[in-house]
């Protein structure tokens, strides 16, 4: 009797004893092998606790996410896309981290983060687009490949002659029928470029109709006459096949060209700004934040894992594994693995002049009228004023029934 | 306790795993929708503010909402008829006796009930892509072919997923209409004959009549599948390209999960049920089905 309570007690005691904090981590960008290198390194250095890691994935991870808060089991580290950030942070759900951003003076893409003046999350991985070029059809259409476009008449320029070379030639590829390509590719970033955004700073007011926008929508519709319209896959393959001039796409199109295409010559370049005198080369800023749930009960070890998952040497792991986004420390540039892939440094490089989209809470819903008055722009030619009025009115509507 | 009682006590236990289930994941979440269709409800914070009718209300006035009813519609008039059209056709050829291969035919017919709509889905997104098998038929054809994938026109979209359904679902009709036509006894074909009846006058009044409760659960199911389509949508077009695709099931998602707006997309949910009830009732009196 005796024997069996203390042999009880010491197991008792060791439980306490040897138990470690347990931290659920939730993310998208890692595969398996990448995350199990990071996650042990990260436990040797730290062994009182254990990463429980999740792998999310792009078609069901976001209704995984808003089915776990639903049901108050969020993890303890939570990788959230920058475009949701606001949302998440207006409901409530995810801690302020706005503490952080002193400590981590070496990040940048903090904009991504933002919502309502304070930082619900530190930026991780930064994505972007930027424009590739065929080289054989530049060189045909008698266009210097060494000196690709570089403002929009350029480019406008450069489409029209490569579109005049043949009937399944097309100057451009321009993405639509899809949520997210019709303003994430260029649009937008051309407003951004074109010193001007689509929301007043407050998020108020819509700017649909504002000369910004104006100037950039008569271009993109201008630019569509020249265009292959149609899904980014689709897009993809007819740039591999040798059918598209220039088209504006994310860094993870490198290697699908490579491996599917291999003969296909191109190569990649900033995206335009509105003139040499104005403007900027603005792209879409894509981005992974991590972000810390209110209901975590592990919130110092949180923290911990985020300091260390930050770490140049750790993104830059992440970087080689899935070469489409990289690291939100700048001091990763040093890193020699960017003097190989000079590629992927056009795309490191053109993240300093990314813009995040604003920070309203409600930007999927502002994201669905925006895709839409762009189709109706570039695919049946709508009247560009008309068009901008209309889904002005409809885009301040739901910045009127949700004043910041 | 009596052997009466005693039974029934072992049906229950019997019983009682599914009713669990039924009670946990079935009618609690219907029941909770229903009183989160009268609340403004995000689904990612506990609150809950009570307003009434507002959400469906709300549903009638959305433009997003009524484009994605028309399509639904549209969608379900334009595949049913074919949809059920084809599997009875085939269903009373398969029925013929004197038919070689019968076996295999219906084999190749089911095939595509089999696959998950995902992978049929993906399937077809490359067959209707820019360099696709349709447009590659085209070409050939000597037809001039815009290098344009068919999901992203507005005009061609929502029909092409149409055609893709129909092509997935005919199949598993025509099982059902043949399991039908099956039951049906020999001996009224042959008294038929006797009286000197014509096959199209034996088509009219024997087949057809007696197939009636099965035609009706076809064109019953069918209907609420098609109401209910989804996954196509989902892996195909995400509602675009400017809501073309866009249809009641899709946007319920998307208000829900994507918009964080459950009690807006409860209502919707509560709109589709009542509509698919009464499509379903004017069914039953239009074919006068006891069942």
């Amino acid at each position: 009797m005796k024997k069996g309570f203390f042999i009880a007690l010491i197991l008792l005691m060791s439980v306490f004893v040897f138990s470690k904090t347990k931290l659920v981590f939730w993310e998208f960008m890692m595969k398996d092998d990448t995350a199990k290198v990071v996650i042990d390194e990260f436990e040797r250095e730290n062994p009182d606790i254990e990463v429980d890691y999740v792998q999310l994935s792009w078609a069901t991870g976001f209704d995984k996410i808003v089915t776990a808060f639903a049901a108050n089991s969020a993890p303890d580290i939570l990788e959230l896309g920058n475009t949701w950030v606001a949302n998440f942070a207006n409901e409530g759900v995810i801690d302020d981290l706005s503490f952080l951003k002193d400590d981590f003076s070496n990040i940048i893409g903090w904009k991504s983060a933002e919502f309502d003046g304070k930082y619900y999350g530190v930026p991780w991985l930064l994505g972007t687009r930027a424009m590739y070029y065929n080289v054989d059809l530049f060189i045909k259409a008698g266009l210097d490949p060494e000196n690709p476009p570089q403002t929009w008449d350029e480019l406008l320029n450069a489409v029209k002659k490569i579109d005049a070379l043949g009937e399944d030639i097309y100057g451009f590829g321009m993405g639509v029928g899809e949520p997210q390509t019709p303003w994430q590719e260029w649009f937008l970033p051309a407003v951004w470029g074109n010193e001007g955004n689509i929301l007043s700073e407050d998020l108020n007011t819509s700017l649909m109709t504002s000369q910004s926008v104006k100037e950039a929508a008569y271009m993109y519709q201008e630019l569509s006459k020249y265009s292959l319209k149609s899904k980014s896959a689709d897009l993809m393959m007819a740039f591999g096949e040798g059918k598209i001039g220039l088209w504006i796409a994310a860094g993870g199109n490198i290697n699908k060209l490579n491996s599917t295409y291999p003969d296909t010559n191109y190569f990649v370049t900033f995206l335009p700004k509105p003139s040499q005198n104005k403007g900027f080369h603005a792209s879409f800023a894509g981005g992974e934040i991590l972000t810390i749930p209110s209901s975590s009960k592990n919130k110092e070890a949180a923290k911990k894992f985020i300091e260390f998952l930050v770490r140049p040497e750790i993104t830059m792991k992440i970087t080689k594994r899935v070469p489409t986004i990289f690291p939100s420390n700048v001091l990763a540039e040093s890193d020699p693995w960017f003097d190989d892939h000079i590629l992927e440094s056009i795309f490191f490089e053109q993240n300093a002049t990314a813009v995040p989209v604003p920070p309203h809470p409600k930007w999927v819903d502002i994201q669905f009228e925006l895709s839409e008055a762009i189709e109706e722009i570039v695919m049946e030619y709508s009247d560009v004023d008309k068009t901008l009025e209309k889904y002005n009115k409809r885009i301040q509507t739901i910045l009127d029934k949700n004043k910041q | 306790m009596t052997k009466k009682r005693k039974q029934g006590l072992i049906t229950f236990l019997f019983i009682l795993p599914w009713l669990i289930t039924f009670l946990i994941f079935e009618l609690y979440p219907i029941l909770f929708s229903f009183f989160t269709s009268f609340t403004e409800y995000s689904g990612l914070n506990p609150n809950m503010k009570f307003i009434g009718l507002d959400n469906y209300i709300r549903a009638f006035k959305d433009e997003t909402f009524l484009i994605a009813l028309k399509n639904t519609f549209f969608f379900v008039i334009g595949t049913i008829p074919f949809t059920i059209g084809i599997a009875l056709v085939l269903a009373i050829l398969l029925n013929n006796k004197k038919l070689k291969g019968r076996e295999f035919f219906k084999a190749g017919f089911f095939l595509p009930s089999v696959i998950s709509l995902v992978v049929i889905s993906m399937m077809w997104i490359y067959m209707y892509s820019s360099s696709g098998l349709f447009n590659t038929i085209l070409r050939s054809l000597g037809f001039k072919v815009e290098s344009i994938s068919w999901l992203a026109s507005t005009e061609t979209a929502l029909p092409a997923i149409m055609f893709m359904d129909v092509w997935a679902a005919f199949g598993y009709y025509v099982i059902l209409i043949y399991a039908g036509l099956q039951s049906i006894p020999d001996s009224l074909y042959e008294a038929a004959k006797i009286d000197g009846a014509t096959p199209t006058q034996m088509a009219f009044k024997i087949t057809l009549p007696m197939l009636k409760p099965t035609l009706f659960f076809v064109i019953a199911i069918n209907t609420i599948r098609s109401f209910q389509i989804f996954s196509e949508i989902y892996t195909m077009t995400g509602g675009g390209p400017r809501n073309s695709t866009q249809t009641i099931v899709h946007y319920l998602y998307e208000v829900s999960f994507r918009k964080f707006d459950m009690g807006y997309g409860s209502a919707i949910a509560y709109i589709l049920f009542v509509l698919v009830m009464i499509v379903t009732l004017i069914q039953k009196k239009a074919l006068r089905s006891d069942y």
